[in-house]
């Protein structure tokens, strides 16, 4: 309900309520006091006919008078004498009415009586002559309810006026006393300036206001770190609802798919496997695979997620494992070469065993024999040994290890332990540069160093020269280069020559003696120093490696 | 509130694009088994074909639905027709692959000194199947446009492998039936060209209404 209304009703009320209530008593106590004075007047002129009638006998009435009230005259026995608004001799005997028996005992009488007409009410006043008879007065005026007929009028028109008052002050009323509560500003309740009565309300908005402020910051923190986590997270992370369109995708897996909100899971991404594990999802079954992408491999989980009516929203997460694909490439090659080698000089030794054992080798074979198998034997523990050493390089921490170590020296005695192989083949190994010192492990870098010649001589060809330069670099590094004019390296075998038992030359000939493993242990070794590597090669024309430690 | 009827428009532009996907990996599996002579994944491919078959008559039937229970107008009405357009297209694109895997099916190409050309043309059919429905899911006109480009290249490859068989016949060094086999592949492949062209002229006029053939 409005309160226009409400004030409207109850002004209204109270109005209306104070009108009756008023009227009705006014108009009794009026009436009251009307109807006393009437009595009064009546009983006086009756007074005064009756001394005139004593004074004068019946003549009075009959000449020369008039009175708008009615006159009876009543003989002793009931009789009635006289009347000036009626014919005397049609009226009945008044002897019964109560004012003149009143009058006939007690000298006068009075009665009122309502009349036959409705809201009219009739006052009789009765005085006895001195002859006996008894003069009767009689004044008709309103009854109470009709003076309450007449005002009828009054009143309605009154009740009217109250009404549309009513209306108009209640109406200014509620304009004023809702026009504070209007302007009050909810953002600041306490700063307003209102009915006192409205302060409890206030207050409680005002901390209602701070519960609810309080609440979003919660929520907003809490929804900051999701967001953290789902946009820095390497892994991509995508939502999809019910329909299996795309609800939200993390930075990483916006880089992969661009802008893709809102589309089907289709026009994501086409990929066969894919698209059978979201349709696999969507009816409730996660599933995972690996999905190769514009060069990438990425490991995909599709997991189905918050059950409605038989329907999921789905969470596919992806994860980059282009690199440990690679790396697991590598380590069956690795494996499959490591067998492999160590296989080949095995079977040669058997079989030089077998012919030795079976006594089909000549007398003057065996030393020969012998020798073969020791050579093989010294091939297998040279390549064990470097497998161990790689994997020592790989495994220990060397950081305690470390002194001052002159690299020139090393370098001169690696040349001279070198020098017996070069000079076979007529290589010529030169050495030149100056004395540096480098904070590092002796051994390791002497097998840096031992590995990078032991390795120029092994692919040069023969009588061709070897150069070797040890000092400083301008950057203030020691610098190892070392030169061959030898068989080089093809260019497309350069990212792999790192690699453990990676060899150009497919056909592993015996004749170079290598394991495949020196330059690894060069990167190792140069790894563990902090230094670099970089090889400069052209097939045929020779190779140049430069270490910086 | 989605309408019904959006939603089914949703899920024919998925289904449409599911169907793109299945013919893309037709095609690739079919280089795949071409490079490697691989007769089990030829054969795979053959079988595969009822899939798309069935697939398109699955599309076929919710299109007509759609037209008949919608009355669709304007934009949702080019959808439609060029969706029903674009399946029968890529339908031939998987028929075409999988004829080209029944031929892989019965030869040994792949030591063949035609092969590498053949799979170069295959390479870049499968370019433009793929580009094809790449314009239809990004919605890219100038993509589609480059696709209905590209096909002069395949023709091209395709008017090259033909000379090169002619030459090899009219020198007489060769064997007859691998070169029929190889004038049939490379003409499957050239029309499976023309097939991704179709679909990236309705993925305009999906998009523009005007076909670029009108004009």
């Amino acid at each position: 309900m409005k309160i226009n209304n409400k004030t409207f009703l109850s002004l209204c009320a109270i109005s209306l309520l104070t009108i009756f209530m008023a009227g009705s008593l006014i108009i009794y106590i009026l009436y009251n006091n009307f109807s006393a004075e009437v009595k009064r007047q009546l009983a006086q002129e009756c007074e005064y006919i009756a001394t005139a009638l004593n004074l004068n006998g019946e003549e009075y009435l009959t000449h020369n008078f008039s009175s708008e009230n009615r006159i009876t005259l009543i003989a002793s026995d009931g009789r009635v004498i006289f009347d000036n608004k009626a014919d005397a001799s049609s009226l009945e005997n008044h002897l019964d009415r109560p004012e003149v028996t009143q009058a006939i005992s007690s000298g006068s009488g009075q009665s009122t009586r309502l009349s036959d007409t409705l809201g009219e009410k009739t006052y009789y006043y009765a005085q006895l002559l001195d002859n006996g008879n008894v003069i009767r007065m009689a004044i008709t005026t309103q009854s109470l309810f009709g003076v309450l007929v007449s005002s009828v009028w009054y009143i309605l028109i009154t009740c009217a006026a109250v009404l549309i008052i009513a209306a108009l002050i209640s109406k200014a009323l509620t304009k004023s006393i809702v026009s504070p509560i209007n302007n009050i500003r909810l953002d600041e309740p306490l700063e307003n300036k209102t009915y006192d009565e409205l302060a409890p309300l206030l207050v409680r908005i005002d901390k209602q206001n701070k519960t609810i402020a309080d609440q979003i910051e919660t929520i907003s923190t809490k929804q900051n770190e999701i967001e953290y986590i789902m946009e820095n997270m390497k892994e991509s992370f995508i939502i999809f609802n019910r329909e299996g369109n795309v609800l939200y995708l993390n930075r990483s897996a916006k880089l992969i798919f661009k802008e893709a909100e809102g589309c089907g899971y289709p026009a994501l991404c086409r990929d066969g496997e894919y698209l059978k594990a979201v349709e696999k999802a969507l009816s409730g079954k996660d599933s995972s695979f690996k999905m190769s992408m514009s060069g990438k491999t990425y490991a995909v989980s599709v997991c189905a997620v918050d059950k409605l009516d038989n329907s999921y929203a789905l969470i596919m997460m992806m994860m980059d494992i282009t690199q440990n694909e690679e790396a697991e490439t590598m380590r069956r090659e690795f494996s499959a070469n490591v067998s492999h080698e160590l296989k080949t000089p095995l079977a040669s030794i058997t079989g030089y065993a077998e012919i030795i054992e079976n006594g089909l080798a000549d007398k003057k074979d065996i030393p020969k024999f012998a020798g073969l198998i020791r050579k093989e034997a010294q091939r297998q523990l040279s390549l064990i040994n470097d497998i161990i050493r790689l994997s020592n390089l790989e495994e220990r921490s060397y950081e305690s290890e470390k002194s001052p170590v002159d690299l020139y020296l090393l370098a001169e005695e690696a040349v001279q332990n070198l020098n017996e192989k070069a000079q076979k083949r007529k290589i010529k190994v030169s050495l030149s540069g100056e004395s540096v010192t480098v904070n590092g492990i002796s051994h390791v870098l002497y097998e840096i160093i031992y590995n990078l010649l032991d390795n120029a001589v092994s692919y040069s060809h023969d009588k061709n020269n070897v150069d070797m330069f040890v000092g400083k670099a301008e950057n203030n590094k020691a610098r190892i280069i070392v030169k061959d004019t030898g068989i080089g390296i093809p260019e497309k075998d350069m990212d792999r020559v790192f690699e453990r038992f990676y060899r150009v030359d497919k056909s592993r000939s015996k004749e170079t003696g290598g394991t495949g493993l020196g330059l690894s242990i060069v990167k190792h070794g140069v790894m563990i120093h902090n230094g670099s590597v970089a090889i400069k090669s052209k097939v045929e024309e020779g190779t140049t490696v430069t270490v910086e430690l | 509130m989605r309408s019904k009827f959006d939603s089914e428009l949703d899920s024919l532009n998925n289904e449409l694009i599911i169907l793109g996907a299945m013919c893309e990996a037709a095609i690739k599996r079919t280089i795949q088994a071409l490079e490697n002579d691989d007769k089990d994944l030829a054969k795979s491919i053959v079988e595969d074909d009822k899939n798309i078959d069935l697939k398109e008559r699955d599309i076929e039937s919710s299109c007509l639905k759609l037209v008949l229970q919608q009355q669709p107008v304007a934009r949702d009405l080019r959808l439609i027709s060029s969706a029903l357009k674009m399946i029968t297209d890529m339908e031939r694109i998987g028929d075409q692959a999988a004829d080209i895997a029944e031929i892989i099916g019965f030869t040994n190409l792949s030591t063949h000194a035609l092969s590498p050309v053949l799979i170069k043309m295959a390479q870049a059919t499968s370019k433009m199947v793929t580009d094809s429905i790449d314009a239809f899911v990004k919605r890219d006109i100038a993509l589609a446009r480059q696709v209905m480009q590209y096909d002069d290249i395949v023709d091209e490859l395709f008017v090259n492998i033909r000379d090169s068989v002619i030459n090899r016949i009219s020198t007489g060094q060769c064997d007859g039936g691998n070169m029929v086999d190889i004038v049939m592949m490379a003409k499957y492949l050239e029309r499976i060209g023309d097939h991704a062209t179709n679909i990236a002229e309705w993925v305009e006029f999906a998009i523009t209404g005007n076909h670029p053939e009108w004009e």
